[in-house]
């Protein structure tokens, strides 16, 4: 019995792990609390904004935690694992999307996978400067986007994305500065914007 | 936490950079015009607020169902019941019930025998003597030995055994030998000859030898 009873929210990520291992609900709703959003928000700008498939994605990495905790390894970061296991999953389904697409019957290979339930874009549709920066990024290729993505938005620093990425520090540099400069000069007409 | 190279490029001017950091700085931007370009994109990006869409309530409740068969409680039994009123989860050892049944039960185990210390010490000369009546009749000779001749002379013995001074002092030792010791005491003491013993035993108590220093200064002697 424990004299003291544990404090989930200051528990870290991986004692909270250990925690779900042994059964414990309330550690993997703390997990499920710090992570849910900001990977939901990750899949739906990894997966065409479709929020459907970002949701069930979302589903099946937390039940990948709770059919395997084992599968985290202790030596890393859960916050690095969580979103290097992220970026396989994603990975997975653009080779789906690319097998699909080789063997499309004559359905429209412009279709966007948008989602048409989420109001975030209609929220934000007045800012031009935000809508330019998204395009630009989708313009970009996706080495160069995915690792400005989880600098900027998911908020990793170069160590950990080169760790979920599994490349070097100087590639991740390398790749950030080179979508900088692509932003930069395609927002170039929004500088009094980004000089507010 | 160590800072990365855009931590510092938002953070600084072009001219506040170290020669380091410009070191660092020079394969990715190499004057102070690109370099300034960055950092309004990085600042840019910084300043603009990113929602964080929440997932739906399903998705949550799926992976609660899932979380419940994977781990499957333990079935309600009635004890359990119990045990969750005495000894709930939630709350910390000191709050719970059973751990504060279990103080006060301490604290009374502690504090009771100093208040029942009065009567206990009235009570003891009763308790000597019914522990007097108990020891009388071991040692009080018994009818049923007296037919027999030879005890007649052991059943004299019993006397000097119950003499409240060599009892209370040192336990009588029965020394037998085959003639009287010149300077044992005569208390208590019978010869072969006057106790008509047929193997002639002499049977006598010993004394401690700080009673009797000639039986000390024999004793010396002989070893």
């Amino acid at each position: 019995m424990r004299l003291v009873k544990p404090r989930y929210q200051e528990m870290t990520d991986e004692s909270l792990m250990v925690a779900i291992s042994k059964g414990d609900k309330r550690a993997f709703d703390e997990i499920y609390h710090r992570y849910s959003g900001p990977l939901l928000g990750y899949f739906m700008r990894m997966l065409w904004r479709d929020r459907e498939k970002a949701e069930d994605f979302v589903h099946d990495i937390f039940a990948k935690i709770i059919r395997k905790p084992e599968l985290f390894d202790p030596k890393r970061t859960f916050k690095t694992w969580l979103y290097s296991v992220a970026n396989n999953m994603c990975k997975n389904e653009y080779k789906k999307q690319e097998v699909r697409k080789n063997t499309s019957n004559g359905l429209d290979e412009n279709y966007a996978v948008e989602d048409h339930n989420s109001n975030v874009l209609s929220e934000v549709a007045d800012n031009q400067f935000r809508d330019q920066f998204e395009q630009s990024l989708e313009d970009l290729d996706k080495k160069h986007s995915e690792v400005f993505r989880l600098r900027h938005l998911d908020g990793l620093s170069i160590k950990e994305i080169a760790d979920i990425l599994d490349i070097s520090d100087g590639t991740v540099k390398s790749r950030l500065f080179y979508a900088t400069k692509y932003l930069a000069s395609s927002l170039e007409a929004f500088n009094p914007v980004l000089n507010r | 936490m160590k800072k990365d190279l855009i931590d510092i490029i938002m953070e600084k001017e072009f001219h506040a950079l170290s020669q380091a950091e410009r070191e660092e700085l020079a394969s990715y931007c190499s004057n102070e015009d690109e370099y300034n370009q960055m950092r309004d994109v990085f600042i840019g990006v910084e300043q603009m607020t990113w929602d964080h869409p929440q997932p739906k309530a399903e998705t949550k409740q799926r992976l609660d169902d899932l979380f419940d068969s994977t781990y499957p409680k333990a079935a309600p039994v009635w004890y359990n019941s119990v045990l969750a009123v005495v000894v709930p989860n939630e709350k910390p050892l000191h709050r719970q019930p059973l751990a504060q049944i279990a103080a006060v039960a301490l604290i009374a185990f502690l504090t009771i025998p100093f208040f029942g210390s009065d009567s206990e010490i009235t009570e003891k000369p009763a308790a000597s003597q019914q522990l007097a009546q108990v020891e009388k009749p071991a040692t009080t000779p018994s009818s049923d030995v007296k037919a027999d001749p030879e005890n007649e002379v052991k059943n004299e013995e019993p006397i000097v055994e119950e003499d409240p001074i060599t009892r209370s002092n040192d336990v009588p030792v029965l020394v037998a030998s085959a003639e009287p010791m010149p300077g044992a005491p005569s208390v208590g003491a019978t010869s072969a000859g006057s106790s008509g013993h047929p193997d002639g035993v002499f049977i006598a108590v010993s004394q401690p030898a700080s009673e009797a220093p000639e039986m000390f200064d024999l004793l010396t002697a002989t070893f």
